[in-house]
């Protein structure tokens, strides 16, 4: 046996973060589903032998952390005893997972010497494992969610077990995409295993044990590093999910977090209890969004993860909460909810962290699936208009990014959907005006239109449909635009939608997407002129909005300001 | 094409100190280098001035290569032309959005800004579906309208990007020339002309980076091409592209972009074609500088090529030498980090401070000092022009390192040549292995002032056999461009399922492709016989993303659907039932230039001086002992050096360790085992 080292324990080191890399790589690179090889809804860590984070490689960020429970839930309920070398298992059970059916977790044992030395993991929207719709916003229970799959080995030494592929594919309205997907994610998993044990093997178990305890405390020190700057004390932020098919009222939302020394207590009661419906999170995922936050908020410039990073957390989410909810609640869409929570925790502490926190961003995802039969085949297109950030002190919002649940998703361009789908993107433009007003101005918002050349089964995601965000600190102005999803002709006054479900659209018509700006950062009457003209040349304010809510006189003729109009307009106070 | 006299060809790497030339003796492969100071605003002055000390007269010489670093340095310090952007109507605001995307787990984010300011933005009515039928007409008038809008907000350029025109270019080509007859002064590049590959936003960002760089880029190369007849030179001028190749300085202004990331493409093509020389065609090509290390595959004795290059954040669909980079150099800086673990890179210690032994201020432990604590590398380098200082190097890396963690500064510092070996070697191994290839299959050729240090180590941890280290390893990147061709890549997106298609409609796309290469090799010169055309396809399981990358033939669908459900489950062990299809069609068209001879040159000469010897401590080798110093050019073709040994050369070191050979091969030294 030999001992440990600090050389040998680097080389580990970074040999972990290329094993979480290259599983990645080779799974977007392979899979069948859109929603992995281009919207990476899919997530990658490898752990140590304790089941603790030790690397990861992270497509959507709402996954961050959450794998680290699914793997240790699924390695307790399968039994560590029962794995065995070239192994991989699968489970899709919300409840274990953290996610919805669709979102399948494959988990392979690294073997070194006949002994487990840890586990290499993934999970990922798989594709269609046959909901009664594609996405069933409108379900009241895990039973109309689609196929199911309890913890089982779906490869071994011999391969993979073609009898769960039969019963998966018999279930999914894309059988070939899904089951060549799974496939593709064990085959990436099974590769990482390999080179997880062949890393280990090569260096020793202790330089190993030694690297992995050196990067915890590492991780754990710089989270607590940034935790004792905020001031001690209770932050509490209120907020709602306006919309959820089913109930009528919106349900209410609570978190507080409590901040004793470098510890970070984040309670969710006050919290609706669980609701018929599909926004209902299970455990795991609540306290993957809370890690999602901390990350955010401590270790934001520095990938990977690890679970050091978490020792600082403690969670409270009260059994048969919204928070963590029990079976068989429906949790088809608990990204959101359990996004927004993560939002929330920023939120709360945006006082007590006013120069890294921006001002509230403009919404949720507003965003469509569509179904149809084209060619003969079912086909799903989908696409979200992207929001405006709030402004920080010193600095404008950024203008139509993705909501920062899913910031790594590239939206898929016109051309790719067009080359195979009979759609048609007519519009793809930053909302003017919609960026709150500001000192420093909040990000634009976006509005996205399709023209349909075939009937389509829709449904919507759009949250802050009522009211929109509240307005940014020191006098910053509310976002502006709005969170909805319209259809008809393309004009203002369409029927508008939020959170919807089995939504028609005829051959012909327009489908409009809207996503709101972000809020603005101190008064705008402080802005300066000149970068006032810039917006309003660049088109980002309009002429009336510049001086409603600016102060800023600007003739249309010449785009120059009217420097004395301005000053009396200013000296008046208006705007604002 | 008759020269009476032996013919030379020389190229040059502008810096921002120094111009290096490099001149080559075409007939007997001898390799002269030489450096003037850069003139910055006559960037030929320099280039002759150099040229000069090498005793080679510019007339004397019938090919000069330059690979240019303004393209480049245009873009990262944002100097380019003020660029107008015109596109199809809802489409303005496109190079603002980009895709939506952001880094994970960030707050907030500060979007690079765009290339061009949403006030030079305009959209025209027309409207295009993706089988090229017209839903709207371009409106002709309106054209005209914003592009004068444009040129009247100070635009000197202007980029057109309309939605599909990659598969239906006709409007683009017609707003083109509706812009040039109106304002002819003003330089109009065409999203299709540049790239016939879907992804609207890619292909925005592609037309406007060229905009962007043309004219200053023009400006340039006009000067150079002047600067340089009135210097002596008559022979043809060449500028190196980032796919490898190099194009004739008038193709070079017309696309700016294809300049962007040449430095490091030459050497690795340049690579290939002096390995395949002696038959080694299946090669990783390692080059390691001060910061970097790069890392290029080459198989079948052509390098494989990416269809989009990432530069200053922005994604052009430019064809470019894949290349694998880690932050990992002689100026790596080794620390600790809050819990004690040890790490050496990606930080820098650049040229300035550079590493602590040069004496220039540096505080912080590099890989240079390790390799010179190690014994690895002489005190005196560049042939005693600089002496490194060892107590120094010894000091930082026993402070930093050593101390701290316990260890004896050897093991310290033969433990920061590990670790950045290491990382190397898993570079190297998920570009093999992780793709389905077999390292030991491999020759591994090594330049830069690095590469010789560091690899024989990896070759061992790679299990690969032989090792070839070029003349002027320094300078390699700079000579390899002589040895190249002519190259023009094209390609098309075409979604066609094989198993659907006829024979004719399968390979009726590389027609048009072909067609427009060969054109223009010929406009370069080059006759029937000088062309070498190779025809690929980018394929995939019908609903997958990504393709693979598969040489055509005229074989037929099935034989296109075994080549590649062969290619999927080498790469990633497993095939998927159902369809292929191809995605895209490509060529590279290569126009053939007279090769260097690889002579044993300069011939070895005879030594009878006293052995040197020196101390090295390497922790792959076990204890230190002292190992035989050898000048590279007292090597002969006849007696090959036993490790352990080390090899010293003006630009690099060359570590020969126990149970390697090193022998000298038409000018190369070569290592094997």
């Amino acid at each position: 046996m030999t001992t440990a080292d600090p050389i040998s324990a680097a080389i580990v080191r970074s040999g972990l973060a290329s094993t979480a890399r290259e599983v990645f790589d080779q799974f977007v690179r392979t899979a069948l589903t859109p929603l992995i090889y281009e919207a990476y809804d899919f997530s990658v860590a490898v752990f140590d032998a304790n089941v603790d984070v030790v690397a990861d490689a992270s497509g959507l960020p709402e996954y961050v952390g959450s794998l680290a429970f699914t793997t240790q839930r699924l390695v307790a309920e399968f039994g560590r005893d029962q794995l065995n070398e070239g192994d991989v298992i699968v489970c899709s059970e919300p409840f274990l997972t953290g996610g919805h059916p669709p979102d399948i977790a494959v988990v392979g044992p690294a073997f070194v010497d006949g002994a487990i030395v840890g586990f290499v993991a993934l999970r990922g929207h798989m594709g269609d494992v046959g909901a009664r719709t594609a996405e069933p916003a409108d379900s009241t229970s895990v039973y109309e969610e689609g196929l199911v799959l309890p913890p089982l080995k779906f490869m071994t030494a011999d391969g993979f077990d073609e009898v769960t592929a039969k019963i998966l594919a018999a279930n999914s309205r894309m059988p070939r995409e899904t089951v060549g997907s799974l496939k593709a994610a064990a085959a990436a998993i099974h590769q990482g295993t390999l080179r997880f044990a062949k890393i280990v093997r090569t260096y020793g178990e202790p330089s190993y044990r030694l690297a992995v305890s050196e990067m915890m405390a590492r991780s754990e020190q710089e989270v607590r590093d940034v935790i004792s700057r905020i001031p001690d004390g209770e932050y509490i932020v209120r907020d709602q999910l306006d919309h959820t098919v089913i109930a009528i009222d919106p349900v209410p939302l609570m978190c507080t977090v409590r901040i004793s020394g470098s510890e970070i207590e984040v309670d969710v009661t006050g919290s609706a209890p669980q609701i018929v419906g599909s926004m209902n999170v299970p455990y795991a995922q609540t306290v993957a969004a809370c890690r999602l936050a901390i990350k955010r908020l401590t270790t934001q410039d520095r990938n990977p993860a690890n679970s050091g990073e978490y020792r600082v957390l403690t969670v409270v989410a009260p059994e048969g909460s919204i928070f963590n909810a029990q079976p068989p609640a429906g949790t088809f869409l608990m990204h959101i909810t359990a996004s927004l929570l993560s939002e929330m925790i920023v939120t709360a502490l945006q006082p007590a962290m006013p120069d890294i926190i921006p001002a509230h961003s403009g919404g949720h995802t507003t965003a469509y699936v569509g179904s149809f039969v084209h060619d003969g085949a079912y086909m799903q297109t989908d696409d979200s208009a992207p929001i405006g950030y709030g402004a920080i002190r010193g600095a404008d919002g950024a203008s139509a990014l993705q909501h920062f649940s899913i910031a790594g998703i590239a939206l898929a361009p016109a051309e790719v959907w067009e080359a195979r789908a009979p759609i048609m993107k007519l519009t793809y433009a930053l909302a003017r005006d919609s960026g709150g007003a500001g000192k420093w101005r909040g990000g634009l918002g976006s509005i996205v239109q399709w023209g349909f050349d075939t009937d389509a089964n829709l449904s919507f995601q759009a949250q802050r449909t009522i009211e929109p965000a509240p307005a940014g600190p020191d006098g910053g102005g509310a976002p502006g635009g709005r969170n909805d999803l319209q259809i008809g002709t393309g004009a203002e006054g369409d029927p508008a939608f939020s959170l919807a479900v089995d939504v028609p659209i005829t051959n012909g018509q327009i489908l409009t997407l809207h996503g709101a700006g972000g809020a603005g950062f101190g008064s705008p009457l402080d802005r300066e002129p000149q970068l006032v003209l810039g917006d309003v040349r660049d088109g980002f304010v309009s002429i009336s909005a510049a001086a409603d809510d600016y102060g800023v006189v600007i003739h249309p003729g010449t785009l120059d300001i009217d420097v004395d109009a301005t000053r009396s307009l200013r000296e008046k106070g208006n705007g604002a | 094409m008759l020269h009476p006299q032996p013919l030379a060809s020389a190229s040059a790497d502008v810096g921002g100190t120094f111009t290096d030339v490099v001149v080559v003796d075409r007939t007997t492969g001898v390799v002269h280098v030489a450096k003037a100071p850069t003139v910055a605003d006559d960037p030929a002055r320099g280039i002759i001035d150099a040229i000069a000390k090498t005793q080679v007269p510019p007339s004397a010489m019938d090919r000069f290569v330059h690979g240019t670093t303004i393209g480049i340095n245009t873009l990262l310090q944002r100097h380019g032309a003020k660029v107008g952007f015109l596109t199809t109507r809802g489409f303005k605001d496109l190079l603002l959005i980009g895709r939506g995307n952001w880094p994970s787990f960030r707050l907030t984010w500060d979007r690079p800004t765009p290339l061009v300011p949403g006030r030079l933005a305009v959209e025209v009515n027309e409207r295009v579906k993706a089988d090229g039928t017209v839903i709207d007409a371009l409106d002709e008038a309106e054209v005209i309208a914003k592009a004068r809008e444009l040129v009247e907000s100070g635009a000197e350029a202007i980029a057109v990007c309309f939605i599909n025109a990659y598969a239906m270019p006709q409007h683009e080509r017609r707003a083109g020339e509706i812009i040039r007859e109106h304002f002819p002064d003003i330089v109009v590049c065409l999203s299709h002309d540049l790239s016939r590959r879907y992804r609207e936003y890619d292909r925005a960002v592609t037309a406007t980076g060229e905009a962007y760089l043309r004219p200053r880029m023009r400006t340039y190369f006009d000067k150079l091409s002047n600067g340089m007849a009135e210097g002596g030179f008559a022979g043809r001028l060449f500028i190196t592209a980032s796919d490898g190749g190099v194009m004739s300085v008038e193709q070079a202004r017309d696309r700016a972009l294809r300049t962007l990331v040449s430095g490091c493409a030459s050497g690795v093509a340049g690579a290939a074609v002096v390995a395949s020389a002696s038959g080694w065609n299946d090669v990783l090509a390692i080059d390691m500088g001060g910061t970097s290390f790069d890392a290029a595959i080459i198989q079948h004795g052509h390098p494989s090529i990416s269809p989009t290059a990432v530069v200053a954040g922005f994604e052009f669909q430019v064809p470019i030498i894949s290349l694998s980079t880690i932050g990992a150099g002689g100026g790596s800086i080794a620390y600790l980090d809050s819990a004690g673990g040890l790490h050496v890179g990606p930080e820098s210690a650049g040229a300035r401070p550079g590493p602590a032994c040069y004496g220039h201020g540096g505080t912080r432990p590099t890989f240079t000092d390790a390799a010179l604590v190690a014994g690895l590398i002489p005190e005196q380098i560049l042939e005693g022009e600089m002496t490194l200082d060892r107590e120094k190097a010894i000091e930082v890396i026993s402070r930093e390192i050593a101390e701290p963690l316990g260890l004896s500064v050897s093991e310290a510092a033969s433990g920061i040549i590990g670790i950045v070996e290491a990382r190397m070697a898993m570079l190297l191994e998920e570009m093999t292995v992780g793709n389905g290839l077999d390292p030991r299959d491999f020759t591994l050729f090594a330049y830069g002032g690095g590469g010789p240090l560091v690899a024989a180590r990896l070759a061992e941890e790679l299990g690969i056999r032989r090792i070839v280290i070029p003349q002027h390893p320094g300078v390699f990147s700079a000579w390899g461009m002589q040895t190249l061709d002519v190259v023009q890549e094209a390609s098309v997106t075409k979604l066609i399922v094989p198993s659907t298609a006829s024979g004719a409609e399968l390979s009726a796309p590389f027609e048009e492709l072909i067609a427009e290469t060969s054109a223009q090799l010929r406009r370069e010169g080059f006759g029937p016989d000088d062309i070498t055309m190779l025809r690929f396809v980018e394929m995939r399981y019908e609903s997958q993303e990504h393709t693979l990358l598969i040489p055509y033939d005229d074989r037929g669908a099935d034989a296109m659907h075994t080549a590649f459900d062969t290619a999927h489950a080498a790469r990633f062990g497993f095939t998927v039932p159902g369809g292929v299809e191809i995605v895209t069609y490509r060529v590279r068209a290569i126009g053939k230039l007279e090769k260097p001879a690889f002579a044993d040159a300069p011939a070895a000469e005879p030594f009878d001086g006293p052995a040197r010897s020196r101390q090295v401590d390497h922790r792959a080798v076990g204890a230190a002992r002292p190992w035989n110093v050898l000048d590279r050019r007292h090597i002969s073709t006849e007696t090959p050096v036993q490790g352990p040994a080390l090899v010293e050369e003006p630009t690099a070191t060359t570590v020969v360790p126990e149970g390697w050979n090193a022998r000298i091969d038409e000018g190369k030294l070569v290592l094997e085992r």
